[in-house]
């Protein structure tokens, strides 16, 4: 008899109406946790813990969502699932040049292990994706291990991240003449760095060399896409005595993909559950009592935000100085860039909010629905249609009504794509001070804005097989596609017509932007070169109404390479927290224009 | 027959947009879907299959910008 196909909904046990999947945030150390637990705390849970790793830099940024997920399928299948944020990156501390990643994160996952143990778990396992396991493999604690397209070494893996970076060096066009040098031994890929430190360690971790010392009893090997897990990597654990499964289970490139539509494979998921099952012992989960709050250098607080949102937990980080003057604080809200985490493109939300608060200004960071670690979907985003919805935004206005109900003053935004898009909505319904919007590709979403949008974000790839697929299968609408190309030809069609008949139109794009500015936000927007928000703009607003454009020269759309990123930090920051001229802005509606 | 095993490697592992069989020796691979991330894919199959090891010098965009350039490598390295 045929099995029938594996789903996520499933594995989750969302069919029929499931137990709820409780998430515990809190800080291990310098590192950011997130729980995944079957129930609450003094509830019966399998006697196998979990610490889960994900991958290093641009790749966590990609799997971010879908490794949430696998960790609501374990906990679903009984396990408590630590799901951790590695030092330097997401929310947790430090910079990547400051700390050897390797070092830093072989205690945190140590800690996550002695953790699961004082709380009545009998046996830790890992799992540990692709640069995540290497470091899995280097750690402490942890009696079996799951490792998910890791390479044989250090040196290997980032041999592979040099290839990424080289290999996207041309999309990044031309440095600008001001540079920002990489330390020496440094590493970039992706728009993130490895510190020469993490490097120096990295290059020493091979997985001969870790199995000849470690006290694992078993590791499930889970292939590469489409290549087979080396016989001489599976030699090396036989050799140390550890038992050694191999699953053939597809999924490292779908977990990769992209920040928005990157997305947990069934059989992958499957696989890794079944697995951990061989012990079905169960122990009661004891309490923690580890706090929410994070101190960093100066002063600076960074505490874990839950909000009670429409669709269920909005997950959010505060971001505050040593002190702060409450009658004229201006506080910054970040807003996520499409499917990217709070934490933003190449970490720089997180960056810029430190940056913010040792100057004395609070801020917020946070996730909208189906993104990051609020709650919503299990599945990519299925079109466009998602990142800039009335319901995002809803979440954006909740998150600001927040803000200013714990005592911000004045509210700047900030937004890279559809974030940018959700910062001009906030504009046009609440007070803003500043809004600083980075190639925002659709202020207004509609038919014209859905054709700008497929052709931007899907354009080069209307004969994508893959993304095709996704339309024959229902996860992009059809009548989204039509509309969009439709709503293009018909878009042009009636610009000419209209420019022959000299009758003015005004643009929906332009009035919403006259409104906003109209109501004394100072608008910014920031574009990388010829990056299709240029277009978008030019398209809508006439050059004497367009409000205050800046170039950013040999950047891709989400700010990559790393040059860039301190020169987006000092546009963040350049308002000055108490520029009166700001503050006391009056009404206009003419737009100056830098660009 | 060269020509032929890239093909075969890049339908398996390059998650290409385009119909491979539809693209010619010269066509630019990067345009057909190839990204930074598959480019590794690929870079560790032909690796693997050919068993050669591009060095850094040839870790660059233009190497496997097409069935040709990568043609090219392949017969460079096993030279």
């Amino acid at each position: 008899m045929r099995r029938p196909p594996l789903d996520l909904e499933s594995l989750l046990g969302r069919r029929g109406g499931g137990n709820r999947i409780h998430h515990y945030r809190y800080y291990l150390g310098e590192s950011l946790v997130i729980e995944h637990a079957p129930g609450p705390t003094g509830l019966p849970v399998s006697e196998v813990g979990v610490v889960l790793m994900p991958p290093l830099g641009y790749e966590d940024t990609c799997a971010y969502r879908p490794l949430r997920v696998l960790a609501d399928v374990l906990a679903h299948a009984g396990h408590v699932v630590l799901r951790i944020d590695w030092p330097s990156l997401g929310d947790s501390a430090f910079d990547a040049c400051q700390v050897d990643l390797v070092r830093s994160g072989t205690r945190v996952v140590a800690a996550a292990a002695r953790l699961l143990r004082a709380r009545g778990i009998k046996l830790v396992a890992g799992i540990g994706v692709r640069g995540g396991g290497l470091i899995a493999l280097a750690s402490q604690g942890l009696d079996e291990l799951v490792l998910w397209g890791v390479p044989a070494s250090g040196k290997a893996f980032l041999r592979e991240e040099r290839a990424f970076h080289q290999t996207a060096a041309r999309a990044y066009g031309h440095a600008p003449l001001e540079t920002w040098a990489l330390p020496e031994g440094a590493v970039e890929a992706g728009g993130f760095v490895y510190g020469p430190r993490t490097v120096a360690s990295l290059e020493e971790l091979s997985i001969k060399a870790l199995m000849a010392g470690g006290s694992l009893g078993r590791v499930l090997l889970l292939h590469r896409e489409g290549l087979a897990v080396p016989a001489q990597q599976v030699a090396h654990f036989e050799a140390a005595g550890v038992e050694v499964s191999v699953s053939a289970a597809h999924g490292l490139g779908a977990l990769l993909e992209n920040s928005y539509q990157s997305e947990l494979r069934p059989e992958a998921a499957e696989a890794i559950r079944s697995w951990l099952s061989l012990h079905p012992g169960q122990v009661e989960l004891g309490p923690q009592s580890l706090p929410i709050f994070l101190q960093l250098e100066g002063g600076i607080t960074e505490r874990i935000v839950v909000l009670d949102g429409e669709a269920g937990e909005l997950s959010g980080i505060l971001c505050e100085p040593a002190e702060k003057d409450s009658d004229r604080a201006v506080w910054t809200i970040f807003l996520n860039a499409g499917g990217v985490r709070r934490s933003g493109p190449n970490r720089l939300w997180t960056r810029a909010a430190r940056s913010l608060a040792a100057d004395g200004r609070p801020s917020f960071r946070f996730d909208v629905r189906d993104v990051g670690d609020s709650d919503g979907t299990t599945r990519p985003h299925e079109d466009l249609e998602a990142m800039y919805s009335e319901a995002s935004i809803q979440d954006a206005l909740q998150a600001y009504d927040w803000v200013k109900a714990r005592g911000a003053g004045k509210i700047d935004v900030v937004g890279l794509c559809s974030g940018a898009f959700l910062g001009i909505q906030l504009a046009k319904r609440r007070n803003v001070r500043h809004a600083l919007l980075f190639n925002c590709l659709a202020f207004v979403w509609n038919d014209d804005a859905r054709a700008s949008g497929v052709t931007s974000h899907l354009g080069p790839s209307l004969l994508d097989a893959r993304r095709w697929r996704r339309l024959l299968t229902g996860h992009i609408s059809a009548m989204t596609v039509a509309r969009a190309i439709v709503a293009k030809t018909m878009g042009k069609a009636r610009g000419v017509f209209e420019r022959l008949r000299h009758q003015p139109r005004i643009d929906e794009v332009e009035a919403l932007l006259q409104s906003v500015s109209a109501r004394g936000t100072r608008l910014h927007l920031v574009s990388s070169e010829g990056d299709p928000s240029i277009s978008y703009l030019e398209g809508h607003v006439p050059p004497e109404h367009r409000p205050e454009l800046t170039i950013l020269p040999g950047v891709d759309h989400t700010i990559r390479p790393v040059r860039a990123h301190e020169r987006v930090v000092r546009l963040i920051k350049e308002t000055p927290w108490n520029d009166t001229s700001i503050n006391q802005m009056k009404p206009t509606s003419e737009f100056t224009s830098s660009a | 027959m060269l020509e032929e095993e890239i093909r075969g490697l890049l339908l398996k592992h390059a998650r290409l947009s385009a119909d491979v069989s539809a693209l010619t020796h010269l066509s630019d691979l990067y345009a057909a879907g190839l990204t930074s991330l598959t480019t590794v894919n690929l870079m560790l199959a032909l690796e693997d299959h050919f068993d050669i090891e591009f060095p850094d010098r040839m870790l660059v965009r233009k190497t496997f910008e097409s069935i040709q350039s990568l043609s090219e490598a392949i017969e460079a390295l096993k030279a």
